[in-house]
């Protein structure tokens, strides 16, 4: 009888853990964003998921790292994801006279990476964990016209 | 006898921790958690505030470093960051977020620092010029803020092509008129503006239910 019981405490912990309280996404993703070779220092990495959802993000990290996570969660659901890049430098002036909102930085990276319809970057996030890698150029790739 | 009713308290208990996560008990029966961006970026602080349409509790989230945030009510595992539980419902969103105060702004000495100025548009703080709305329904959702930011002005050559380009689709917003004239003006230097930003960009938002994710 004991026995019994413990093996369903066992089973039960085992179903709880594989389909997670809290742990609800199957898929990590880490990796560098980059501008010509050089770590970017900020800004936001967002993730798309072609099949609809809520977006993922990441904040970047002063060396260029970034890491996904889906509101207060780790990680995402793996799918295909298109991928945007958004980073202002902070404003010189951060007090405002009048109390106004303020406008954003200049921005850092290209502004074509803003928008998933022009960033070209689109990923296969699967199962586990994924290391990608932004490679941003500041000239728009070959045969792709930004605008 | 006994045996059968041990046996059901295992299977029971089992259940409790396959199902787990406590099903919250039914007037709080929601747990809101999501994420903040402005104009695409993450929001690094700040608070966003659910006011019920009809009679009820605000429920408050602060906005983390990471741009996330979990709604409370006092209701729910008040000792957990995520454990606070809202009513499902009809809400209207406001949002304040500030930059870092001026050093030495306090009006009284020891006295709170005067905020620093709103680093989203000005629509956001108040229930009443806000045009966000959400239904919170029953269990686990996420609710994602995608706000529009600070307008540029027209003397801010640097930013104002950005603002353009991303403000193009946003409808049009009592209280900034002027603003908004301003950067679609800018905007007419099409070399420099960012083709087609999806409408979503502007300040829409999203919602899912988390129960079931991979699938």
């Amino acid at each position: 009888m004991k026995d019994r019981c413990f093996r369903w405490g066992a089973f039960s912990l085992l179903m709880a853990l594989a389909g997670g309280c809290g742990g609800v996404y199957d898929a990590t993703v880490s990796g560098l964003v980059t501008l010509d070779g050089t770590p970017v220092p900020r800004g936001t990495v967002t993730f798309h998921a072609t099949s609809g959802g809520p977006a993922a993000y990441a904040p970047i990290q002063e060396n260029g790292s970034y890491t996904v996570r889906t509101g207060r969660e780790g990680g995402l659901p793996a799918g295909e994801y298109e991928v945007t890049v958004t980073a202002n430098e902070v404003p010189a002036d951060l007090q405002s006279k009048d109390g106004r909102p303020l406008p954003p930085g200049k921005s850092i990276t290209p502004i074509w990476y803003r928008s998933k319809d022009t960033s070209g970057l689109k990923f296969n996030v699967e199962r586990g964990r994924n290391e990608i890698n932004l490679e941003l150029t500041s000239q728009p790739p070959a045969g792709r016209n930004p605008r | 006898m006994g045996h059968i009713i041990i046996n059901y308290m295992c299977a029971a208990m089992a259940l409790v921790v396959v199902i787990g996560c406590g099903e919250p008990v039914q007037e709080y029966g929601a747990v809101v958690t999501g994420t903040v961006t402005i104009d695409g970026e993450l929001a690094t602080s700040g608070t966003v505030t659910f006011h019920p349409v009809k009679a009820g509790n605000l429920a408050i989230g602060r906005i983390h470093p990471d741009g996330s945030y979990s709604l409370r009510t006092g209701q729910g595992d008040l000792r957990s960051v995520d454990g606070g539980t809202v009513a499902p419902g009809e809400y209207i969103v406001t949002v304040s977020i500030t930059g870092p105060p001026e050093p030495g702004s306090q009006i009284a000495e020891g006295g709170p620092p005067i905020p620093g100025p709103l680093l989203v548009a000005a629509k956001y703080a108040r229930k009443e010029t806000s045009d966000l709305t959400h239904t919170v329904h029953a269990g686990n959702q996420l609710i994602i803020l995608e706000l529009a930011g600070a307008e540029a002005t027209p003397s801010e050559e640097g930013s104002s092509e950005i603002a353009a380009g991303e403000q193009t689709s946003a409808p049009a917003d009592a209280g900034s008129g002027t603003d908004r004239g301003a950067a679609e003006a800018g905007q007419s230097t099409p070399a420099e503006t960012a083709p087609a930003v999806e409408p979503a960009a502007g300040e829409s938002a999203v919602e899912q239910n988390l129960e079931n994710p991979a699938k």
